[in-house]
């Protein structure tokens, strides 16, 4: 019996799907559920979404502690830290955001020189790789300059703010069905320092990807 | 994480889901509200997808095929040169709206005829 001749539709069609099974499963799991599990010590935890309920909770909390950072002496604004920042170590922050701003231009001009290449050119290569390169400048560029604008005031709440929702949304599993949320107070959560709380901050992180921002 | 949920995003199963439920009314997550980041930015690829795939179909644009959609780089490179074709185009059209509304200025019948007040029997 002679083999059969492949089809070759049906061939990119199966490696087609392979590849779609090759995606990590919890990243499946993540995009279909608004919940993120996580298992520490053997106990199974997770972080849901945020009601509206517990996001009015969170934006009441904010402004607790916004009112409490202005009185506090040690606080500045994003404004006077730049200047501080430029005083003391000579670094021009909104000099960085303007390289930020060319750094994100140069990836744009190699978009438009990109698109208009048919797919035997071998320059795309390259260009795929200085697009890698450039995007790699612009974290660096950014970590940089979050780094340096970490003890301002916004970014004090905005840490606060997630903090909270960590604390309202993170829930640790009783049995069957039934959840329970790990923290009874912001105090507990606070006082908390171990693997459990990292893992509730960055699960929540995932979980938002700054929809609240 | 991005890479993984555009592969998922123009995936033929995911686009087929997606054109169908909103025919069909059906829920592409276990959740109806609530969303999380994750799920709107893979709404957001979704569309995406869908729209590139139906101009691919209507052969909109020349330096479209499979294998820049499948290409994130090329895709993302795409992306940004449409939506500086379609600015160019919409400067165009006002441009070319306000030409035209300079010309008519000039053209005495396309003002309305004041036939006097009414029913003072004018004609």
């Amino acid at each position: 019996m002679e083999p059969k001749e492949l089809d070759l539709e049906k061939v990119e069609k199966a490696k087609e799907i392979i590849s779609e099974l090759e995606v990590d499963f919890t990243e499946r799991d993540l995009i279909q559920d608004n919940k993120k599990p996580f298992i520490i010590d053997g106990k199974s935890y997770r972080c849901r979404m945020p009601s509206q309920l517990e996001l009015n909770q969170a934006n009441q909390a904010k402004k607790k502690k916004y009112m409490q950072l202005l009185q506090d002496s040690d606080t500045l604004s994003k404004k006077k830290l730049k200047k501080l920042i430029k005083e003391k170590f000579d670094v021009d922050i909104d000099q960085l955001e303007l390289e930020l701003n060319e750094v994100r231009n140069e990836l744009q001009k190699l978009y438009l020189n990109t698109a208009l290449k048919d797919d035997n050119d071998e320059s795309l290569k390259e260009d795929e790789k200085k697009a890698e390169e450039i995007k790699l400048k612009f974290i660096n560029l950014h970590a940089t300059i979050g780094e340096y604008l970490e003890p301002c005031l916004e970014e004090q709440l905005r840490k606060y703010h997630r903090e909270y929702l960590a604390y309202l949304c993170t829930e640790k599993h009783i049995k069957n069905d039934k959840w329970e949320q790990v923290w009874k107070s912001f105090e507990d959560f606070e006082k908390e320092n171990g693997k459990l709380v990292y893992k509730a901050l960055d699960s929540l992180e995932t979980l938002l990807l700054n929809i609240y921002e | 994480m991005e890479e993984q949920i555009r592969k998922l995003a123009r995936s033929s199963y995911w686009q087929s889901l997606y054109r169908n439920s909103k025919n069909l009314n059906l829920s592409l997550f276990f959740n109806n509200n609530n969303f999380s980041g994750i799920q709107v930015l893979f709404l957001y690829w979704l569309k995406i997808y869908d729209l590139l795939y139906q101009e691919l179909a209507d052969q909109e644009w020349n330096n479209l095929n499979e294998n820049v959609i499948k290409n994130n780089f090329r895709c993302d490179a795409f992306l940004y040169y449409r939506q500086k074709e379609i600015e160019k185009k919409i400067r165009k059209n006002k441009q070319e709206e306000k030409k035209l509304g300079r010309k008519n200025k000039g053209n005495l019948t396309n003002y309305p005829i004041y036939k006097g007040p009414k029913g003072k029997g004018n004609s």
